[in-house]
């Protein structure tokens, strides 16, 4: 059974504010490490990385942001331009019709069409060939969050069955294709262990099996607090902050501090739990990171905690 | 510089704004249950609170109707006299069926809608929709006339603010002009008799390679349905707009300390300015506090296990015990600690960004869920600057809940 690694189009999806962005670039450094060529893919979002790695905003231009790793994160105007390009391939014709001011005005707000043509667009990359040879082992989707993300992968489906004839419907069938390759495809759902994004991982997984039959492969917890106290360590804690009675002194502040992490870290394993028994499917921890802002160093510590735990729970199958 | 308290009892229209995930719906709960407090009558319109959220202000689920919110747990706990809370959720998955509702009664031509591809194809997701729908609420119950105070949350989207962009995007998009050629070039009209011009015909015929014709047939045929809506729509959204642009209306940016999503509310501010409306306050949720007492971190393990010992009672816990808590306590405070100053970073930057004439209001990181009324009440004294919970509180709300 073909594992994470061995994928050729990897969507990243989750409820906002989850750090889908941050797991799809450690994701990218897990990929690049064992020698493949990615290309991470944002759409139309507002770029977090090329800040990251000392560049400028990524945009609609394909960039090096490290060895092996680019990205690209188009508008849906430089999607369309490019894909309607391709289709036409002329461009005094693409003017002439896709730039018509109420052909664009009207394109602009067309339900449905931004989506397709960053669809597309990641379709493109995944099949791009040069002189033969594969131009990327691997597309990651870095894709909007769950509302929104859902939309974007039913839009063939929607097309396909609305349209039997045209490039967009041809174009469509093959999209759907692609997202169903259980070989090729893997859908993975990014949240927090809270409550609001587990009530959406869990709707999300269910949505996702019936609207689109792609294949999830796992739920990634970010953020989980790395356990400190054990069991007998957190009861003891407990008892000491009890008999010495104030939270206010210096010695009562520090031991707060003691329970106040070891019960943040019941209620993400409570939730975790929920997320297990719901959906029964792997699901990677990666660790919260006490440092003062994302860096390069920190993305590859979490690329290497996803590793190990994608690596050891694939081992065991 | 206003406050956030002064904003609530002033304001008529206050929109919570913000990415994903900062906490907004329960900020726009707790905003509003301030409101009613302090004796003002308030709606508040959410998009999907949690469902312990909506339990914990004592409803079991909410819905497109307004459902009253009883306050009595709060009488002994400062509620003033006069005031009234209502909740509503923004139902986004039917958003454009309530508008067509509202602007077609014929209900030959409501059917002619309904089993057209386009339309129930794209209903739900017709870009600026579901912003539409929900300004289209607003007006409506700012009209009602029934509330002193209306707390707006608003969907978190890429961009947070395509809330206020979006129905004046939809309004141009689909300007008479644009629907008229649309629907010509959908044949409609050359079923009237009047053919289309040439170069009309050439950007057709492209555009129809690429989407197949049957598309242009729909898609005029939903247009020529829907003209006498998008015809509403323009003058309900520039209504929108002046009101949400009056003094009567602020912005409350939601964010959390977090150096990328307070980046973001530093980008909000500047869009906010484009559109002309005001930022009344900034809410930073989930922010940590340094330990007060930073002295002991700098003391050898030994030093805090001795301490331990001497409280630990009649020996009851060991002192290998003791000494392997005390290593984890010092760690776990050095982490906290690391965090806690990048917070108050990160709210020095925003506080700079976001300019003195806008109030900057924190709330701590809790331990525990705040989905219970203690912990609704603890975040709104903590928003609010109130003092804190004492144990009266606490019973007087276990006694009511």
């Amino acid at each position: 059974m073909p594992g994470l690694f061995d994928m050729r189009f990897i969507v990243n999806t989750g409820k906002g504010g989850v750090g889908k962005t941050t797991m799809s670039i450690a994701m990218a450094h897990a990929f690049a490490r064992r020698g493949k060529r990615v290309l991470l893919m944002q759409l139309n979002a507002p770029d977090k990385l090329g800040r990251l790695y000392g560049k400028p905003p990524v945009g609609g231009a394909i960039v090096e942001l490290a060895p092996n790793i680019w990205s690209v994160n188009p508008t849906p105007a430089e999607a369309m331009r490019e894909y309607a390009l391709m289709i036409l391939r002329f461009s005094m014709v693409y003017k002439a019709v896709f730039e018509n001011r109420l052909v664009a005005r009207f394109l602009r707000m067309m339900p449905g069409m931004p989506e397709l043509v960053m669809l597309g667009k990641a379709y493109y990359h995944e099949k791009e060939e040069v002189d033969g040879r594969r131009v990327w082992d691997v597309v990651i989707l870095d894709a909007p969050a769950t509302g929104h993300g859902m939309f974007l992968l039913q839009i063939p489906r929607v097309i396909s069955d609305a349209l039997s004839s045209g490039l967009m419907a041809e174009e469509a069938r093959r999209m759907l294709a692609l997202l169903t390759d259980r070989r090729r495809t893997m859908l993975n759902i990014v949240t927090l262990a809270e409550e609001m994004p587990v009530n959406e991982t869990i709707d999300l997984k269910r949505r996702l099996d019936s609207e689109i039959g792609i294949q999830v492969g796992y739920i990634i917890a970010n953020n989980i607090f790395p356990r400190l106290f054990d069991a007998t360590e957190e009861r003891a804690l407990t008892e000491l902050l009890d008999s010495h009675g104030t939270e206010d002194d210096d010695l009562g502040s520090l031991l707060a501090a003691g329970v106040f992490r070891f019960r943040r870290r019941a209620l993400q394993d409570l939730h975790l739990q929920r997320l297990d028994k719901e959906l029964g499917l792997p699901l990677v921890e990666v660790p919260f990171l006490f440092e003062a802002d994302l860096t390069r160093d920190g993305i590859v510590r979490l690329a290497d905690a996803f590793t190990r735990a994608v690596e050891t729970m694939e081992a065991r199958r | 510089m206003t406050t956030l308290s002064e904003l609530i009892a002033t304001r008529r229209v206050l929109v919570c704004v913000g990415s994903g995930g900062v906490g907004k719906t329960t900020t726009s709960a707790i905003i509003g249950l301030h409101a009613a407090l302090r004796g003002r009558r308030v709606l508040v319109m959410t998009i999907d609170p949690a469902r312990r959220l909506a339990n914990s202000l004592g409803i079991e689920g909410l819905d497109h109707e307004i459902q009253q919110i009883d306050l009595s747990a709060y009488d002994d706990l400062g509620r003033e006299p006069g005031g009234a809370l209502w909740a509503t959720m923004l139902d986004m998955k039917s958003a454009f069926d309530s508008i067509v509702d509202r602007h077609i009664k014929d209900p030959a031509e409501r059917k002619a809608i309904d089993s057209n591809r386009f339309y129930r194809f794209f209903s739900t997701s017709l870009a600026g929709a579901q912003e539409m729908s929900a300004t289209d609420r607003l007006l409506d119950v700012i009209d009602s006339g029934q509330f002193d105070l209306v707390v707006l949350d608003t969907p978190p989207t890429t961009n947070a603010l395509d809330f206020l962009d979006a129905p004046s995007r939809f309004a141009e998009a689909l300007d008479s002009e644009t629907i008229r050629w649309f629907i010509e070039a959908g044949g409609r009209a050359t079923r009237g008799g009047k053919l289309l011009n040439v170069g009309t015909g050439m950007v057709v015929r492209t555009l129809g390679k690429f989407t197949g014709t049957e598309f242009f047939t729909e898609l005029g045929d939903f247009l020529y349905h829907l003209n006498s809506v998008l015809t509403g729509f323009n003058e309900r959204s520039r209504l929108t707009r002046s009101l949400l642009s009056d003094a009567s209306s602020a912005f409350v940016i939601v964010t959390s300390p977090d150096p990328s999503t307070a980046r973001e509310a530093a980008w909000f501010r500047k869009r906010l300015a484009e559109f002309n409306v005001r930022l009344g306050a900034l809410v930073v949720n989930r922010v940590r506090r340094p330990l007060a007492h930073e002295g002991l971190l700098a003391a050898p393990v030994n030093v805090i296990t001795d301490r331990l010992l001497a409280i630990s009672g009649a020996d009851l816990i060991g002192r290998p015990l003791l000494t392997r808590i005390a290593g984890h306590l010092l760690t776990n405070a050095t982490q906290f600690n690391e965090l806690a100053r990048r917070d108050a970073a990160t709210i020095d930057d925003l506080r700079r960004e976001i300019g003195a004439d806008v109030h900057v209001a924190t709330v701590p990181m809790y331990a525990a869920d705040i989905h219970s009324l203690s912990g609704l009440e603890r975040v709104r004294r903590d928003l609010f600057d109130l003092a804190r919970l004492d144990d009266e509180d606490l019973q007087r709300l276990a006694r009511t809940a």
